[in-house]
Formats: C-alpha cells, sequence, structure tokens
C-alpha cells in the first residue's frame, strides 16, 4: 500500500511537469507571444522592452527553465490590469470556486446515486425510464442554457432567489443546482451500470437464496460493493467539475476564479489566465491522486495490481 | 500502474455508460430504444437539412434587421405577428431566420473539431495500444496531462492567445479533445493485441503496418463512429459556451450561443429571445445523444445481449 502511493504521489508529480509544460507552451503557440501581451497600439521601443523583459529573445530552453524557476516560487508575474501578482489574484478566488464546486457536487450526489441505484434495482420499469430520461436529457443540456433559465424562472418570474452574485446561501443555490447539472446526468448512469454489474455477480445469488430481505440484498450487499466503482468515478469527474464550474460562474457572476479568467481573457491580462490555467489544473491532480488512494484503500486488490 | 488503472477505469466508465449493460433485455425494450434513435436520427437529419436548405427555408434574411420591427414577440404573444414567428431581436432581425442559419456554425464546428479530434487521437491511441512500451508510456502521460485541464478552460486559455475566429475555434476545440480518442482507441488496441487474428496474421508475414491497417483498424470502426458521434454533441456544446462568451464567431454571424448570450441581456422581460436558441442546441444534442448511445447499442459486440 504504502508503495503504491509513492509510486501514484511520483506519477502525479510528473504530470503536474507535463501542466507546467502545457502552461509554458500556452504563450508561445502564438506567432509572437509580446503581441498577445501588449495593446496594438504600442510602439517599437515598448514591445521591444518587453521582449527582453520577458526573455523572448532568448532560446526556449533557456525561457523554459526561466519559467520553471519563477514558477516554482508560485510568480506568474503581475497582472496588467490589477498591478498585484496573478498568483494572489487567484488564490484569493479560490474558496468561492471551492465552495461552489463543493455544492454542485453534493447536489449532484444526493441526486445522482440514488435515482442510479433506484433505476438499477427496479431496471426497465417506467421508474427506469424517468430516472435514464432525465440522464439523457441532463447531459444534452447546455449547462449555461440551464443557469439562465433557472434565473429566469425562479429570480425573474417567481423573485423567490437572487439572480446573480454571492453572499448568502440563497445566492448558492441557483449556481450550485446549474453545476450539479453538469455531473448528476454521468454520477446516475455509471451508478446504475454498476449496480446492475452487482446485482448479477453471485453473491447476490447466494445472499437471496439464503433468504436475505430485498432491502437487505440491496444496501448490505450491493451497494457496498458498488460504492468503490462510484468512488472511483467520483474522483475521475473532478475535471468535469471545474469546467461545469467555470462555465456556471459566468452565468452567475459568481466570484471564483473563472469569473476573473473570463474578464482577464477579454482584458488580454495574460498572466491571471495562465495562473488560473495550472492552479485548476494541478487541484485536479491532487483531487484524482486523492480519489486514486482512497479507492486502493476501500479495495486493496487495486493497489497489488 | 494506478494511472493505467485509472485509464482502464475510465475506458470501462466509458463503455459502461449505456442505457443497458447485460442480461437479457426484453424485446419490447430494445424496440423503444430503437425507437428513440430514430427520433434523434430523426431529429438531426431535420436540423442538417434545414442547416444545408437555410436559404430556401429562412422565412428572412437573417442579417437583415428593420428598426421599426425590433423585440416583436413570439407569434403566440398578444403582441406577436405570424409574419415573424418567433418574433425578432434587438434590432428587428427574424429571430426563427437567425436560428435557422445559425445551426450552420454549430454544426460545423461541431462536426470540423470533431474530425480534427480523431485524426491526432486515433493514431496516438492506435500506435500507443499496438506499440506500448515507452511510445505508450509518452502518449498515456500526454494524455493525462490533457485530461488535468479542466473542460473548456484550456480551450478558452488558448482561444484568448490565438484571438477569435472560426477556424481558431475548431483548432481549439480539436486540440484539447483529442485525448477521448486516444484513450479508448487505446485500450481497444491493447485487447486485440494478443489475440489469435492478429496473432495469426503476424505468424503469415504481415507487416507491422498491414495488421494495424487491416485487421485491428476494422475492429476499431464501430467504437470511433460511436465516440465521434458523442464527441459532436459534446463540441457543440462548448462551441455554443465559447460563442456565448463571446469568443467563437463574431457578430454579426448568427450563431446559438452568440444569440443566447445577446438574448440574455433580455431576460427580465423578453424571456424568449434566451430560451429558443438554447432549446435549439438542446435539441441538436439530445438528437446526436440519442442517436450516438442507439449506435454504440447496436454496433458494441460487448453490449449485444
Amino acid at each position: 500500500m504504502r508503495a503504491f502511493i509513492i509510486r501514484r504521489i511520483g506519477q502525479s508529480v510528473l504530470v503536474c511537469l507535463g501542466v507546467a509544460v502545457v502552461t509554458f507552451l500556452l504563450l508561445r503557440i502564438a506567432h509572437d507571444p509580446v503581441y498577445v501581451l501588449l495593446p496594438p497600439e504600442s510602439t517599437k521601443e515598448e514591445i521591444e522592452t518587453l521582449r527582453k523583459a520577458m526573455g523572448f529573445d532568448q532560446p526556449l530552453p533557456v525561457q523554459f527553465a526561466f519559467f520553471m524557476g519563477r514558477l516554482l516560487q508560485g510568480d506568474f508575474g503581475d497582472s496588467f490590469v490589477m498591478a498585484q501578482p496573478a498568483s494572489q489574484l487567484i488564490w484569493e478566488r479560490m474558496p468561492a470556486t471551492l465552495e461552489l464546486s463543493l455544492a454542485g457536487m453534493a447536489i449532484a450526489l444526493a441526486v445522482a446515486i440514488p435515482l442510479g441505484v433506484f433505476a438499477a434495482f427496479r431496471r426497465n420499469t417506467l421508474i427506469d425510464t424517468f430516472c435514464t430520461s432525465f440522464a439523457v436529457s441532463g447531459q444534452a443540456m447546455p449547462i449555461f442554457w440551464f443557469g439562465i433559465m433557472l434565473i429566469i424562472i425562479f429570480a425573474v418570474q417567481l423573485k423567490v432567489l437572487p439572480v446573480s452574485g454571492s453572499g448568502t446561501y440563497l445566492h448558492l443555490i441557483l449556481p450550485a443546482v446549474t453545476l450539479s447539472l453538469n455531473l448528476a446526468p454521468i454520477i446516475m448512469r455509471l451508478t446504475r451500470s454498476r449496480m446492475l454489474d452487482v446485482l448479477n455477480q453471485d453473491y447476490i445469488r447466494t445472499a437471496r437464496s439464503k433468504g436475505v430481505l430485498e432491502r437487505g440484498v440491496l444496501f448490505r450487499h450491493a451497494l457496498r460493493n458498488a460504492a468503490i466503482s462510484v468512488v472511483t468515478i467520483i474522483g475521475l469527474q473532478f475535471g468535469r467539475l471545474m469546467g461545469g464550474a467555470v462555465v456556471t460562474e459566468t452565468v452567475f457572476a459568481w466570484p471564483g476564479v473563472a469569473t476573473l479568467v473570463v474578464s482577464s481573457i477579454y482584458n488580454a491580462d495574460f498572466p491571471v489566465v495562465q495562473a488560473a490555467t495550472f492552479y485548476l489544473a494541478i487541484f485536479i491532480v491532487a483531487a484524482n491522486t486523492v480519489a486514486d488512494i482512497v479507492v486502493a484503500w476501500l479495495d486493496p486488490r487495486i493497489s497489488r495490481r | 500502474m494506478a494511472t493505467e488503472t485509472r485509464m482502464a477505469e475510465a475506458a470501462a466508465a466509458w463503455r459502461e455508460a449505456p442505457l443497458d449493460v447485460r442480461g437479457s433485455v426484453p424485446l419490447r425494450h430494445r424496440l423503444w430504444r430503437v425507437r428513440y434513435g430514430l427520433i434523434g436520427a430523426f431529429a438531426v437529419l431535420v436540423i442538417l437539412a434545414g442547416s444545408f436548405l437555410a436559404p430556401w427555408v429562412a422565412p428572412h434574411d437573417p442579417y437583415r434587421g428593420i428598426v421599426s420591427q425590433r423585440l416583436i414577440p413570439p407569434a403566440w404573444e398578444a403582441k406577436g405577428s405570424t409574419l415573424h414567428l418567433l418574433g425578432t431581436d434587438q434590432v428587428g432581425r427574424d429571430y426563427l431566420s437567425r436560428l435557422i442559419f445559425g445551426s450552420r456554425i454549430s454544426l460545423a464546428a461541431g462536426f470540423l473539431s470533431t474530425l480534427f479530434a480523431a485524426l491526432i487521437g486515433i493514431p496516438l491511441g492506435v500506435t500507443a495500444g499496438y506499440f506500448g512500451g515507452r511510445w505508450d508510456n509518452f502518449v498515456s502521460f500526454a494524455v493525462n496531462v490533457m485530461l488535468a485541464f479542466p473542460g473548456v478552460l484550456l480551450a478558452l486559455a488558448v482561444i484568448s492567445v490565438l484571438g477569435p475566429s472560426f477556424f481558431n475555434l475548431i483548432v481549439v476545440l480539436g486540440i484539447t479533445s483529442w485525448p477521448l480518442y486516444t484513450r479508448v482507441v487505446r485500450a481497444e488496441v491493447m485487447s486485440y493485441r494478443e489475440q489469435e487474428f492478429t496473432l495469426a496474421a503476424r505468424g503469415i508475414g504481415g507487416t507491422q503496418g498491414r495488421i494495424i491497417l487491416r485487421h485491428i483498424f476494422p475492429n476499431l470502426i464501430s467504437t470511433i463512429l460511436v465516440v465521434s458521434t458523442l464527441e459532436v454533441a459534446h463540441n457543440i456544446l462548448r462551441e455554443a459556451f465559447l460563442s456565448f462568451l463571446g469568443l467563437g464567431v463574431q457578430p454579426p454571424i448568427p450563431s446559438w450561443g452568440g444569440m443566447l448570450s445577446e438574448g440574455r441581456t433580455y431576460m427580465l422581460n423578453l424571456w424568449w429571445l434566451a430560451a429558443f436558441p438554447g432549446i435549439a442546441i438542446f435539441a441538436t444534442t439530445l438528437g446526436i445523444n440519442l442517436l450516438g448511445d442507439a449506435l454504440r447499442d447496436f454496433l458494441d459486440p460487448h453490449q449485444a445481449a
């Protein structure tokens, strides 16, 4: 188990390095990054000064070494617009993004897992059809549109919830529900199919034949075994969760990282975009690693594989 | 190993997402599923026909605004007129015509970016799965790094460097969505690599290229078809979001995401301006997903109950 954890963390460190390389290359895919960073009306001198200052006149490997050196200190340069270190801006916004993500994940799990279990247990009945239709429509729905429709219904027409912004728990409801729509369908479908898998196992038949009540079969025998797969699935959804948070925040003007990124993109404030991309990716890698370790701890067979 | 566990898990999760898993499915349910697939296919055909025949189907010129006819509500509202079935937008352009023309951007972006992603992802997945070793390690590493970035955020960051245009949109969606192909194809090729037909082909002296192209690739086609179908829907959603943020095609070209973003300004009293483009996106992705799910049920031999 310890060997597994060490190996898994080692891999994650490598992936983080890869993330750093991609973040570094982000700015270099432009024909000439200086033009991305400067407003179009800049003079020749300004362009040359910035090129020198950013080190764009150096060969790529040198630039990368320079970039990595600063990155290890958490330094992505100062925001062009707000005259603050980009990293600091991101960290200030991170709690709001995490709050939204956790709330969205919680709602998704609370809805999707019972529905998935129930749909599997009553397979090919009207209930199953209903749950599956819910999942299929949810997956096809543009969640930013869903968010806007929620605003129109609950904030504009019924006037029971605030339109956007943050502050109270009432502000959290609509964004969290919107975000959960990004996750609930896939978690529900996977829970359902895992439950079906488990319900087909021999030990379920054994439990039934020795006279265990259906309730006991479902909760004590089936659900516990399906839980491991479900945890794995949740672990795999962090990327999706953060991606959904990006979309949701922009619709509800939620003061998280994504709203900052989008406004930075409009302002061509590249250090902030770069820092946000990097930190969110690192966060996802960390979350996936923890999920993998939890799964290995729940199911020792995995770490021995 | 853990990474591979995760990848296998992801591939399995993908495979197990279909509507039903195993066991004998009663004929009447199978027919139902076919019916859903047919409904999806029909919806896709209608939308495709609409976008190809847009100049003939659309009742008005989507670019011509008449100032005296701004913000007319849909025909069924009190002040609506049958001249503009879905009303007009803020500069007096016929909304239905703009929706019909808007389908062109969504479908073109969805198909082309998926094609682009397939052209990158499939060769990588096939070679990684077939040759294994260091190349496989490298490709899997690249996939893990790409998957660490949260959904649409990398696309946002790249487009902020390249600048918004239709061409860049396709490039960006393509280079951020190839890992799915690589992951799925790689897992499948690995399962074929040691099977009798591959060994036999190798035994009679088939070259690597011939084995891959003539013996392994044909087995992948059904998987690729299904993944591609679902990816088209996914890319349509992502394109809509980028256009919604103003980072896709630029006005006055009609796109569903852009119309949704303009319509949002009026959501306090003119809800339909935001509602219709979303319904169009939803109908399209739902149709494609239903078609994709039905295709998967048909083509995937693992699913044939």
